[in-house]
């Protein structure tokens, strides 16, 4: 008789799902079969272990030390969104600020700049130093001639 | 008409759950404490750990409820969570301390007239299980503590697994044999 076909059945002789032929033969086996009878005492008390893992003992504060878990958590959830919405309120500030200071800077007036100078487009955002169209045409016209 | 009794009080419980009643998180935890701490057990094999994860699972399942949509019943929902959890604490565990094995649990349980010899072989018996079973695929351990410790049927764990009942079966055969060889190489090699 081949041992390791014993063997892979063994689990399944022990929890009691084999009938017939099969069941007989691997009773048959382990009478015969010192080492494989070892084995399978050895494999039904590991999984005794797993009855006897599954009892629970009574524990009356498991839902306290559950519910003071869960309060922990949600403060620490509601520390996060504070923190969160004050660096979002810091952010909108100093984003603020800085979008001011550039719209300021690019506003501001540069009297001293020749218009048509290359690089001072920044002129033509400044109404105040525009000149009148027709102002232009004439000074045109009066160069040409 | 009594499941839509059922379905009612379940749908009440819900509600209260997401509304963050406590008198609600106290009766989910009355009813689920025991089988989610079965569950952790056999994941983990330590009663310590098993009782800071079913800590976390309820945590977890309390926190998430407002995004339980009724697909599946409370149940199925929270062993899914349960499961979850489960898996990514022995990835954690594996990552953090490979062979560093515990049997905490199993210490606890063992009868006080157990004499010392038997103590230290239950305790290598119990550190030999939960190896064979944390060598197993995740699918085939997850079907195998869920049918070992929460003696649940096949139609059961392929709802909690998403799966279908011929594929449980050949889960649950396919772990059995993987979990008879792995104690067969352990006792031959450390029998020696």
């Amino acid at each position: 008789m081949n041992c390791s076909n014993e063997h892979s059945d063994l689990i399944f002789y022990l929890e009691g799902s084999l009938s017939g032929e099969r069941k007989k033969s691997v009773e048959e086996h382990l009478r015969a079969c010192e080492e494989c009878s070892a084995f399978a005492a050895i494999l039904k008390s590991t999984l005794d272990i797993i009855e006897e893992e599954k009892k629970t003992t009574t524990d009356e504060d498991f839902a306290d030390r559950v519910m003071a878990g869960m309060h922990q958590a949600q403060a620490k959830t509601i520390g996060l969104f504070a923190y969160i919405r004050y660096a979002a309120a810091a952010a909108a500030i100093v984003l603020g600020v800085f979008t001011g200071l550039n719209i300021a800077r690019v506003t501001t007036s540069h009297p001293d700049t020749v218009p048509g100078e290359p690089g001072d487009e920044v002129y033509y955002l400044n109404d105040m130093y525009q000149e009148p169209i027709e102002s232009f045409f004439l000074l045109k016209y009066s160069d040409d001639e | 008409m009594n499941n839509y009794k059922d379905n009612n009080k379940e749908n009440e419980l819900v509600n209260s759950l997401v509304a963050g009643r406590e008198k609600a998180y106290r009766q989910v935890i009355g009813k689920y404490r025991d089988p989610v701490l079965r569950l952790c057990k056999g994941f983990t094999g330590s009663a310590d750990d098993a009782e800071d994860l079913a800590q976390d699972i309820f945590i977890e399942v309390f926190r998430s409820v407002g995004r339980f949509k009724g697909d599946s019943s409370l149940s199925t929902w929270i062993y899914r969570i349960a499961v979850n959890k489960s898996l990514n604490f022995i990835r954690d565990k594996n990552n953090k301390a490979h062979g560093n094995y515990t049997v905490e649990g199993y210490i606890e349980n063992s009868k006080d007239d157990d004499s010392a010899d038997q103590q230290l072989i239950r305790k290598d018996h119990a550190r030999a299980l939960h190896q064979a079973i944390e060598s197993l695929p995740e699918n085939q351990n997850t079907a195998f503590v869920l049918s070992k410790y929460e003696d649940m049927s096949y139609a059961d764990i392929a709802d909690i697994m998403q799966t279908s009942v011929s594929s449980v079966e050949s889960l649950l055969f396919r772990a059995k044999k993987n979990l008879q060889k792995f104690l067969y190489d352990y006792y031959r090699k450390n029998m020696k």
